[in-house]
């Protein structure tokens, strides 16, 4: 067989036409690990005869195996990495270094006034934590709220359901708050569960991230 | 982290999800946490279980949306049927199919992951074989997909 009439085949195999995924198909994860050859032999082969009958599943064979290949290349290191510097190359680091610190004291002002409280900024010291009044939200006036950044960050928001459907997502939020549109919250069942994220970014541009939140709807 | 699943995301995200890439970073990233918060912070932070969690997230909402694509060309009344945009023709597709369940077991895995664009070595990763095992399975059960198309009338 020829490398055209393969390639005419596999096309020919990728454009069966779709069909609507059921209960009985294979889990994402499961296709990943198979691909990744972390599936016995008896798993695989139940999984493979499924997806000759399953056009949806094939297709994410193929997604799992395209980004799995993409996925080794880019935690491969890029370039092998000496274990020991040239000693002249060594030496002239070691110069660099002492010459930025003598022009660093001569050039850092003493005395004068210096700031009274520290600013925080980076993830080792701030964690967002949702305000424990929001572990239950009326669905009518759903008002989220959360502490934990340095004043001055902008913050996004984004809210799922338990099965992590996006329900709202917004950006740019400058108050440690947010009121849902009731539409939002139309599709969730009264007693349900909401989960909500929050990523902060601090004036001094560090990313904060928070933990998934629940908050239940009455 | 967030960089590793944007990457992930930008990889697998077909054109028409591309507008919903950051959400599906975001969904992504939930998920991570959920499973965190459930005790699987020991393997959660690697690279290649973040790779895993985008391809599932990106994998639901396809198929979500291929239900629902589905689902609403069913109920919609009158309409007539919406032309596939690939153009190898569905009867080669269909053969394959057929010929492909009319083979022995390991030929059909071998040829079925080569269909699928696996090279030897990854298919022999995933079966647990020999690479041998799978170039000569690969070998016979491609003759045998040729000889059955064949039969049929079709060809690639």
């Amino acid at each position: 067989m020829t490398e055209r009439d393969l390639e005419a085949l596999q096309a020919a195999w990728a454009a069966l036409p779709p069909n609507a995924p059921g209960p009985e198909c294979t889990p994402p994860e499961a296709i990943w690990d198979a691909v990744a050859g972390n599936r016995s032999e008896r798993e695989v082969q139940a999984m493979l005869a499924h997806s000759l009958g399953c056009a949806d599943c094939s297709a994410l064979w193929r997604l799992a195996h395209d980004l799995r290949g993409a996925s080794e290349r880019s935690s491969a290191p890029s370039a092998v990495i000496p274990l020991r510097r040239p000693a002249p190359v060594r030496w002239l680091i070691g110069a660099g270094a002492l010459v930025a610190a003598l022009l660093a004291l001569m050039l850092v002002p003493r005395g004068g006034p210096r700031e009274t409280s520290p600013v925080v900024r980076g993830t080792e010291v701030a964690v967002l934590r949702a305000d424990p009044e929001t572990a239950s939200v009326d669905r009518a006036h759903a008002v989220l709220r959360w502490m934990g950044a340095p004043e001055g960050s902008r913050y996004t928001v984004v809210v799922s359901t338990r099965d992590l459907t996006v329900l709202f997502r917004k950006s740019g939020l400058v108050a440690s708050q947010l009121e849902l549109p009731p539409e939002t919250l139309s599709t969730v069942p009264p007693g349900e569960e909401i989960v909500w994220r929050v990523e902060a970014i601090t004036p001094g541009g560090r990313r904060i991230s928070s933990g998934a939140f629940l908050s239940r709807l009455r | 982290m967030l960089q590793a699943l944007r990457a992930a995301v930008a990889r697998a995200c077909p054109s028409d999800l591309a507008s919903q890439r950051e959400d599906l970073v975001q969904t992504s990233l939930l998920r991570v946490l959920e499973r965190e918060a459930a005790g699987e912070q020991n393997k959660v932070r690697t690279t290649s279980y973040l790779w895993r969690v985008a391809f599932s997230v990106i994998a639901d909402e396809l198929r979500r949306r291929r239900a629902e694509q589905l689902r609403s060309r069913r109920t919609m009344v009158g309409e007539q049927p919406v032309p596939e945009e690939r153009s190898p023709s569905p009867e080669l597709g269909l053969g394959i199919r057929d010929c492909l369940g009319q083979l022995a077991e390991p030929r059909r895995m071998a040829v079925l992951l080569h269909l699928q664009g696996f090279r030897a070595e990854e298919t022999a990763e995933v079966l647990h074989w020999a690479v041998k095992r799978v170039q000569n399975l690969t070998y016979r059960g491609l003759a045998d997909l040729r000889e059955c198309l064949q039969r049929k009338g079709l060809s690639p």
